[in-house]
């Protein structure tokens, strides 16, 4: 440290010591652990914020769907609706049932064609890996044989 | 002046408490250097341990902890430093063709030349000058602290002494030689 003192002469360091010794900072908490602990008890909340949030978003998506601020009504909708649902939307559990003597010569695109499209005779059946027994109702209407060659 | 590795293991709530209970107020000290108002440079310190606080289970204990917070501590003053400049334009501005306010005359009383001519200097500066003689850091591990090389510490020390030594010219009689050498622009560079 000898060095140091040089350049600026040897009561330098002594003279800033002093100086800075004078300079008392006053207490005050620290404050990263104020932080701290405002964070933690932010987090502590949070669970009951997300349900909040979810609750809300889905009584506000509720009311716009049904016109209705009554949750019985909501209730009813989705009753009306999944019973309706089987009878406008027959497709998917025809194609749960495909003939049994179906080819599996081409691409399976399960997914992707409407059901409408399903019930027209194809080049291209779409096979079933594991067809279900018993939930198909209407099995007659699918083309039997038309994808066989 | 600390020592390297402090004992202090990263993460644990307890050796913080303890680096803050220890370094904070030569923390202050050094903002207080380049800083002239206390509460920006107690804003500054507590901000320098907020930062530390939230990274303290990624620090490395192969420098010393407080030179750690030093460096944070010394960024958040630079940062200060530059905003209060620009805020000080703004004000500039807006007091054009008006004669700016008089300084406070017990203020200036009581204000220590030496610091009033370290708060003068930029802040990279000061803070160079405080923790090489105020600390007892040696160059590198002022360049440690400071993410910079030792060159440049020893570069930043030697502007700061003629910057200080300009400054201080009348009061300045504590046996300082008149001017600097190269040999003693050297003794920075190379210690």
């Amino acid at each position: 440290m000898s060095k140091t003192e040089d350049p600026l002469g040897p009561g330098f360091a002594h003279r800033l010591r002093l100086e800075l010794d004078r300079i008392q900072p006053r207490w005050s908490p620290p404050r990263y652990a104020t932080t701290q602990r405002r964070r933690v008890a932010g987090w502590r909340f949070a669970p009951v914020a997300l349900v909040i949030s979810v609750a809300g978003l889905v009584a506000l998506t509720a009311t716009v769907a049904t016109g209705s601020t009554n949750p019985v009504v909501w209730t009813e909708r989705v009753v009306t609706t999944i019973h309706s649902e089987p009878a406008a939307s027959p497709a998917p559990e025809q194609h749960q049932a495909p003939p049994a003597d179906a080819q599996t010569d081409g691409p399976v695109h399960a997914s992707s064609a409407p059901p409408a499209q399903r019930t027209e005779p194809s080049n291209r059946p779409e096979p079933k890996e594991s067809p279900e027994p018993g939930v198909s109702p209407e099995p007659s209407d699918l083309p039997r044989g038309e994808g066989d060659h | 002046m600390p020592e390297p590795g402090d004992d202090y293991r990263p993460g644990s709530r307890e050796d913080f408490d303890r680096l803050y209970r220890t370094s904070y107020p030569r923390v202050y000290r050094t903002v207080a250097a380049i800083l002239s108002d206390s509460e920006a440079a107690e804003d500054c310190a507590q901000d320098a341990f907020v930062q530390a606080f939230q990274a303290w289970s990624r620090w490395r204990p192969d420098a010393p902890a407080e030179a750690w917070v030093h460096r944070i501590a010394v960024n958040s003053a630079i940062s200060y430093r530059r905003s209060e400049r620009l805020r000080r334009v703004g004000e500039v501005l807006r007091r054009l063709g008006r004669p700016a306010p008089p300084a406070d005359p017990a203020d200036v009383a009581t204000r220590p030349d030496l610091l009033t001519a370290l708060r003068s200097l930029p802040p990279k500066l000061a803070a160079a000058i405080v923790l090489r003689h105020y600390h007892g850091y040696n160059n590198r591990e002022i360049a440690a602290a400071l993410g910079v090389s030792e060159r440049t510490i020893g570069t930043r020390l030697h502007q700061a002494g003629e910057r200080l030594r300009a400054a201080l010219a009348p009061s300045f009689s504590l046996g300082a030689p008149p001017a600097f050498t190269s040999d003693q622009r050297e003794s920075y560079v190379e210690d």
